[in-house]
């Protein structure tokens, strides 16, 4: 088990990574305390070290993206998430880069993790594979039909690369 | 579009409180789970708990510690502790018919005056005391004023009584008293005892009645006097030996009794 002095670190050092992460699966702030709870709770109990800070990192994302997809699977949520709820744009997302957000959160739950790894926190596709537990060829293909549908949604707004 | 995405990105942070309740909600699940039991009211209750607790400690240590013994001997050997407000607060038999007295007797907590009355009117010690047996009272108090107020207080109450006598001593000479297995007024007379016959163990008098123990005095200070005679004058000392016996059975029979618990000893 870990010292609070580790938690306390960790819980300053991931919160944004965890943040983004639940706002691009959930759309309460709610959920996403459960979620906080939920990852950093198990990191605090996690008895094997981690090899590196990349490591713990990477451990921390695959946590959080699977407490995440826990969650909206639970029997409860299930049965309790309206349509509007599904529909309703998150209300923490920023204003200036709406449009944006708008459109990353509006992909398919399985291309949003790996644009958010790729384009923000900057992971190759076989890190992302490794990370997600998926084929690097998979994930090659998630980003570019991403790419795709991102650019069909913000023409003219983006400058591709 | 990374750079739009990155920047997008980068403007979603945690919320302070966000990471405030996870730590919270970490401290509550995992750490300090007995110092959020310590709030500030149950400390307050755990203080006045041990306060009380020391309090009530104190106060039965004040009531329950005897600050002075009272030792009673017939046969029975009693001895009484008495707490500083003269309430009885131990009754301890130092031989078989003390500890079935003490037993018996239902005096714990009464003033020692009202003990007394009551062990000097119990059906076994009037038996006792209608024959002929001796009674004697002896008050054991370090405090020298509190000692001779609690003789005078234990002379008034058996004065009624003939054939009892009270002494007083302290508390050095009971806990010899103790060693020795006797009650502190056995003890006296074993010392006195001892005074005529140096062989004498605790042993040997530990069940004897007061009388048999006194009655072992007299006769021993008397069979002194005869020896001493017997070593100027043999014949004539004989002579006085067939007197006193033809005059004093009963003398004699104490006689006897000494011997026989000489002889016991010597065993």
């Amino acid at each position: 088990m870990k010292s609070e002095e580790e938690a306390g670190r960790a819980v300053e050092q991931y919160a944004d990574l965890v943040r983004r992460i639940c706002m691009i699966h959930l759309k309460n702030y709610e959920d996403s305390e459960d979620i906080f709870q939920t990852v950093f709770l198990k990191y605090v109990l996690r008895s094997e070290p981690f090899d590196s800070q990349e490591h713990e990192k990477a451990w921390i994302i695959r946590v959080t993206v699977n407490a995440c997809r826990d969650l909206l699977k639970s029997f409860f949520r299930s049965r309790t998430v309206s349509l509007d709820q599904l529909i309703e744009r998150p209300q923490d997302m920023p204003e200036d880069h709406s449009d944006i957000l708008e459109a990353v959160l509006e992909l398919p739950a399985r291309f949003r993790d790996v644009v958010y790894l790729h384009y923000y926190e900057g992971y190759t596709a076989p890190e992302i594979g490794r990370i997600l537990k998926k084929n690097p060829n998979t994930v090659y293909t998630l980003l570019a039909r991403a790419r795709q549908l991102l650019k069909t949604k913000l023409e003219g707004v983006i400058d591709d690369e | 579009m990374s750079n739009r995405i990155r920047e997008a990105f980068d403007d979603v942070r945690a919320e302070k409180e966000l990471k405030e309740h996870t730590k919270e909600y970490l401290r509550r699940k995992v750490y300090r789970r007995n110092r959020t039991l310590w709030t500030v009211p149950v400390r307050a209750a755990a203080a006045a708990a041990f306060l009380f607790l020391i309090a009530l400690g104190g106060g039965s240590w004040l009531y329950l510690a005897p600050t002075a013994y009272i030792s009673i001997d017939i046969n029975p050997s009693l001895e009484l502790g008495v707490n500083r407000f003269d309430r009885i607060v131990s009754v301890e038999g130092f031989n078989d018919d003390g500890v079935r007295l003490a037993e018996r007797l239902d005096i714990k907590y009464m003033d020692y005056d009202d003990a007394l009355e009551e062990i000097l009117s119990d059906q076994s010690v009037e038996d006792y005391l209608a024959g002929d047996a001796l009674l004697s009272v002896t008050v054991v108090c370090d405090n020298e004023a509190k000692n001779s107020e609690m003789l005078e207080h234990v002379e008034n109450c058996t004065s009624s009584h003939s054939s009892v006598s009270c002494h007083s001593g302290s508390t050095g000479e009971m806990h010899d008293a103790h060693e020795a297995g006797l009650s502190f007024g056995k003890y006296r007379a074993y010392l006195e005892l001892r005074g005529l016959e140096p062989d004498i163990t605790p042993d040997d008098i530990r069940d004897l009645s007061m009388r048999e123990i006194q009655d072992l005095i007299d006769s021993l200070s008397g069979e002194g006097r005869e020896s001493s005679d017997e070593n100027t004058d043999v014949p004539d000392s004989t002579g006085v030996s067939d007197d006193t016996g033809g005059e004093d059975g009963h003398h004699s029979e104490e006689h006897e009794g000494g011997q026989e618990n000489r002889h016991r000893h010597n065993r």
